[in-house]
C-alpha cells in the first residue's frame, strides 16, 4: 500500500488521495474517487494563487472522513505562513469537501483559488493492470453553478457532476473563485461531487433507489452500529482497542448492492474488492455472527436473488451455484469480465448452506430457513450433482472461461496456489481437501435444516448417508500415508497432490477429520512447518514452492488462522487454539487493530515483528472478522439449544476479559472468561 | 412472433414456476420498436405468472427495445449485463424485476459443466 495516501470510504464508494488531500497518479495504488468500480475522480488539485499546497498534517478521523492541514509553498523546515486551508472531506453517496481559509495577517488579503479536475472514467480493473484504453466517448458541460464531467460509450454513461457553495467561475478544467479576507478572518466553502450512472433519458441510477437520495448521517449510523454491537472489557487493554477497530472497519466495509436497497453485506477489501464476493461475505459472517447477525441475514438473501439457475459457460454459472463476484463498472457491462456476476467458486454454493445453518442456531430465525428452503435445496443439488465433475463424490473446479475466468477456484486463487510438493502444477479438473470438508459440512448442516425445518426426513437421511460415505473415503483417498496429513489436492485420475498446507486447519473445522487423526493435524498445524509464531503459514516451509511472501504459498492469513483456531476447539484443542488466537491477536496489535489480508510468513524469532505483504488490501472484510471470531474462540461460545453455552479457554498472559450482551436467540447474554491457560507442548 | 413473445407464451401457458413461489408483484415490460411500442404485464403470485395487456399498477417496470428482448428470451444477451450499459432500464423494486429475469435461459451454444471420465461418460453415454 502507498504510504502516506490517505483513504476513506463509505461502502462501494472509496477515495484515496495524497497527505494534502490532492488526487494524482501514484505509482504505489490507485489514486482518485470511486464508485461502483469505476473512478470518477483521477484528478484534484487544489492551489492557491497558482502555489500548491503543503501538508502540516492530516487526520483520518473516522473511515468516511479526514482532515488536512494545508499551508501554501514550498515544503521548509520552517513555515511561517500568511495564510492557512483546512480541507474536510467525507464520503457518503457522494464526496463533499469543505475549504476553511484563514487569514494570519494584520491585513486583508486578496486570493485566486483555483481547483484542478479530471475524471478518467477508468473502470476499476483498468486501472489494476494499468491500461487505461476507453472505447467511448468524453464529454463535459460547463454549467452556471457547477461543471458536468461525463463518459458515454452507447446507453453507458457515468458523470461526476461538482459544484460549489459559493460562486465560482467554471471551465472544462476545474473552477476559479477569487476570496477577500479580512485580517485575521476566515472564509469557508463547499464542494459536492457526485457521482452516477445515468440512465437514458432518467435520473442517476443511485437516485432511482428508494432512500438512496437522502444523505445518510454517517456519524449517527457509526454510532448506532457500535451501540448494537456487544461490549467488550478485557483487561489486555489492546484488544479493547483491536475490538473498536473491528466494529468501524466492518461498519466501514458495509456495502448496499443496487437490487436491493438499503439492505447490507460486508465488501470484500479496499481498494480492489469494493464489491459483492460470495466466499468472502460469507466468511465474514461466520465470523461476525455474535456480534452481528442481522449481517449474516441479508448476505444470504442477496447470495439467494443471484443464485444461478442456467448453464452459462462465459459467468461459470449452474443452476443452484451460489455467485463468486459482481462488478458494476464498464468492463461487466460490456461482457469484457464476466462479473455479471461471475459464478466461478466451488466453496461459496457449500458455504451458504453452512451460513444459513449457522446463522439460525445462533439468531433462532427460522423464518428464513424457511424463506430460503428453495435455494438452501439448490445449493445442496448443486454439490451433489454439478460439482462432481468427475463423478466420484466429491467436488471440482474446472472452468470453462479459458479467457477471463478464473482457473483455481477455491479461496488460494493464484495460480500456483495448487501445487504437488515437488513444484508441479497439477491438470484439470482439480479438487482441493478444504473444499471436500465444506461439502461434507453443508450436508450435515442441510440435514438438521431438512429435518428440524423443512419436514424432509427423506433429504435429511440421504445427506447423512452421503455426508458419512464421503467422510470414510476422504479419509482413505486424502491421507498422505508417508507424512500423515492430508493432501491439499487430488486429481482426475486419483492422484494426490500431496504438499502440506494450511487447508488441513479447515478440515477440523468442518469435521471431517477422523478424530484419531486429528491429533497428527494439530502437530503440523502448531509445528515449525507450518506455524511462524504469529500464525499458520498458507503454504509450509521445505516445499518447492514455498516462500514466506508468496501470495498463497508461504504468507499469513489472518481469516485462514481464525477458520482453523475454530477448527482446533471444535476437536478439544483448546490450548492450541488459545495459542494461535493469542499469536493473531499480538500480530493485530503491531497493525495497530486492522490485520492486513495476509503478512510475510517469516519466523517469529527472525522478525520479531510480523512483516507487511506488500501490496495486501486492508481494511479486508475477512480480516477484520479474524479477530472477532478469535475471541468467539477464545471465549467458547456455542449456541446449544435456546442457550448460550460459554466455555472460556484463555491464554494466561490475556488476562480477565467479559463480553456483555451478545446477541442470539436467547436475547441477549454476558460471557466472563479469565485467562487460565499455559501454552501446549510444543510438539517436535 | 419474436424470442420474447416464445419466452412469455410458454411461461403463461406453463402458469406455474417453483423458482418463484415466494414472489409476489407485478412487471410492466415496455419493448420499443422503430414503429412504436408494446406493452404487457407479467403478474406473479406466489408463483402464479399471468401475461396481460392491461394496464395494471406495476411494481417494476422494465424497458428496452424489441430487438434486446428477443436477445434476452433466448439467451445470446444477459439481463445483468444490459442493465449496466444502460440498454435495459429497470425501475421500481430491482428485485422483483431480477426474480423474473431468473427463468430466462442461459446463451445457446453454452456447453455446462466439463465432465470427464466416468462421469463423462454417464452424461454423455
Amino acid at each position: 500500500m502507498g504510504e502516506g495516501l490517505v483513504r476513506i470510504l463509505d461502502g462501494a464508494t472509496f477515495a484515496v488521495s495524497q497527505g494534502t488531500g490532492d488526487i494524482e497518479p501514484d505509482p504505489a495504488e490507485p489514486t482518485g474517487l470511486f464508485s461502483l468500480d469505476t473512478r470518477f475522480i483521477s484528478k484534484w488539485v487544489l492551489t492557491v494563487d497558482g502555489r500548491r499546497l503543503n501538508a502540516l498534517s492530516y487526520d483520518a478521523k473516522q473511515y468516511f472522513e479526514s482532515s488536512f492541514f494545508l499551508v501554501p509553498g514550498p515544503h521548509t523546515t520552517y513555515t511561517d505562513a500568511q495564510i492557512s486551508v483546512v480541507r474536510k472531506r467525507s464520503v457518503g453517496g457522494a464526496l463533499v469537501e469543505e475549504l476553511v481559509i484563514l487569514n494570519h495577517a494584520d491585513h486583508a488579503v486578496e486570493l485566486r483559488l483555483r481547483m484542478d479536475i479530471e475524471a478518467d472514467f477508468a473502470d476499476i480493473f483498468q486501472v489494476k493492470d494499468r491500461r487505461i484504453e476507453k472505447m467511448g466517448e468524453y464529454y463535459n458541460e460547463v454549467e452556471e453553478d457547477g461543471l458536468r464531467l461525463g463518459y458515454r460509450r452507447d446507453n453507458f454513461a457515468r458523470e461526476t457532476r461538482i459544484t460549489v457553495s459559493r460562486p465560482a467561475v467554471f471551465d472544462r478544467e476545474g473552477f476559479t473563485m477569487r476570496l477577500r479576507l479580512e485580517p485575521h478572518a476566515k472564509t469557508d466553502l463547499k464542494i459536492h461531487v457526485d457521482p452516477r450512472a445515468v440512465m437514458p433519458g432518467r435520473r442517476g441510477l443511485r437516485m432511482a433507489l428508494p432512500g438512496q437520495g437522502r444523505e445518510r448521517d454517517l456519524h449517527e449510523d457509526l454510532d448506532e452500529w457500535v451501540e448494537r454491537a456487544p461490549k467488550l472489557n478485557a483487561e489486555w487493554g489492546a484488544l479493547n482497542r483491536i475490538y473498536q477497530r473491528c466494529l468501524v472497519d466492518l461498519a466501514a466495509l458495509r456495502f448496499s448492492p443496487l437490487a436491493l436497497g438499503n439492505s447490507v453485506l460486508p465488501a470484500a477489501g479496499l481498494p480492489w474488492f469494493m464489491t459483492m464476493f460470495g466466499r468472502d461475505s460469507i466468511f465474514t459472517c461466520l465470523q461476525t455472527l455474535p456480534f452481528a447477525p442481522h449481517l449474516s441475514q441479508t448476505t444470504l438473501r442477496i447470495l439467494a436473488a443471484l443464485q444461478g439457475t442456467r448453464f452459462d459457460d462465459f459467468r461459470d454459472e449452474d443452476p443452484g451455484r451460489i455467485l463468486h463476484e459482481m462488478r458494476y463498472g464498464e468492463s461487466a457491462a460490456f461482457e469484457e469480465q464476466p462479473h455479471s456476476p461471475y459464478y466461478g467458486s466451488v466453496d461459496a454454493t457449500p458455504l451458504f448452506v453452512i451460513l444459513l445453518d449457522e446463522y439460525e442456531r445462533w439468531s433462532g430465525d427460522s423464518a428464513l430457513v424457511q424463506e430460503l428452503e428453495a435455494p438452501a435445496r439448490a445449493a445442496l443439488n448443486w454439490i451433489e450433482k454439478y460439482a462432481d465433475l468427475v463423478g466420484d463424490g466429491y467436488i471440482w473446479y474446472s472452468s470453462r472461461n479459458d479467457r477471463t475466468g478464473l482457473h483455481n477456484q477455491c479461496w488460494k486463487d493464484s495460480g500456483d496456489a495448487i501445487s504437488y510438493r515437488d513444484g508441479r502444477l497439477p491438470g484439470f479438473p482439480r479438487a482441493t481437501c478444504e473444499l471436500q470438508g465444506y461439502a461434507y459440512d453443508a450436508r450435515i448442516r442441510g440435514a438438521r435444516l431438512a429435518r428440524t425445518f423443512w419436514r424432509d426426513e427423506v433429504l435429511a437421511h440421504r445427506l447423512e448417508r452421503d455426508a458419512a460415505e464421503l467422510k470414510a473415503r476422504f479419509n482413505r483417498e486424502w491421507w498422505v500415508a508417508e507424512g500423515e496429513y492430508y493432501a491439499l489436492g487430488r486429481e482426475a485420475d486419483g492422484r494426490q497432490v500431496d504438499a502440506l498446507t494450511s487447508n488441513i486447519g479447515h478440515l477440523l473445522w468442518s469435521g471431517i477429520v477422523e478424530p484419531e487423526r486429528a491429533g497428527k493435524v494439530v502437530e503440523h498445524l502448531l509445528g515449525p512447518r507450518l506455524f511462524t509464531g504469529w500464525g499458520v503459514r498458507t503454504f509450509a516451509s521445505e516445499q518447492a514452492r514455498y516462500n514466506p511472501v508468496g501470495y498463497h504459498v508461504g504468507t499469513v492469513w489472518p481469516f485462514d488462522n481464525s477458520f482453523i483456531a475454530w477448527g482446533l476447539r471444535r476437536y478439544g484443542f483448546l490450548a492450541e487454539a488459545a495459542t494461535l488466537a493469542e499469536a493473531m491477536l499480538q500480530a493485530a496489535e503491531y497493525f495497530e487493530g486492522r490485520l492486513p489480508e495476509a503478512f510475510g510468513g517469516y519466523g517469529r524469532s527472525l522478525t520479531s515483528v510480523p512483516v507487511r505483504y506488500p501490496t495486501a488490501c486492508s481494511p479486508q472484510a475477512w480480516s477484520t472478522g479474524a479477530p472477532l471470531l478469535m475471541l468467539r474462540v477464545l471465549l467458547g461460545l456455542e449456541p446449544q439449544g435456546d442457550q448460550l453455552v460459554v466455555n472460556p479457554a484463555i491464554p494466561e498472559r490475556l488476562g480477565r476479559m467479559e463480553l456483555l450482551d451478545i446477541p442470539g436467540r436467547w436475547g441477549r447474554m454476558d460471557a466472563f472468561g479469565r485467562g487460565r491457560m499455559h501454552p501446549p507442548e510444543r510438539p517436535r | 412472433m419474436g424470442a420474447a413473445g416464445t419466452f412469455f407464451g410458454r411461461l403463461h401457458e406453463q402458469g406455474y414456476e417453483p423458482l418463484l413461489k415466494r414472489v409476489r408483484g407485478t412487471i410492466e415490460l415496455v419493448a420499443y420498436r422503430p414503429d412504436g411500442e408494446n406493452r404487457w404485464a407479467v403478474t406473479i403470485r406466489d408463483g402464479e405468472i399471468g401475461l396481460t395487456r392491461e394496464e395494471l399498477r406495476a411494481d417494476a417496470c422494465m424497458e428496452a427495445s424489441a430487438e434486446l428482448f428477443d436477445a434476452l428470451s433466448d439467451g445470446r444477451k444477459n439481463t445483468i449485463a444490459a442493465t449496466l450499459r444502460g440498454d435495459l432500464v429497470v425501475t421500481g423494486d430491482l428485485r422483483l424485476a431480477l426474480q423474473l429475469t431468473r427463468l430466462l435461459p442461459g446463451p445457446p451454444h453454452t456447453q455446462g459443466p466439463r465432465y470427464v471420465g466416468r462421469k463423462a461418460a454417464q452424461e454423455h453415454g
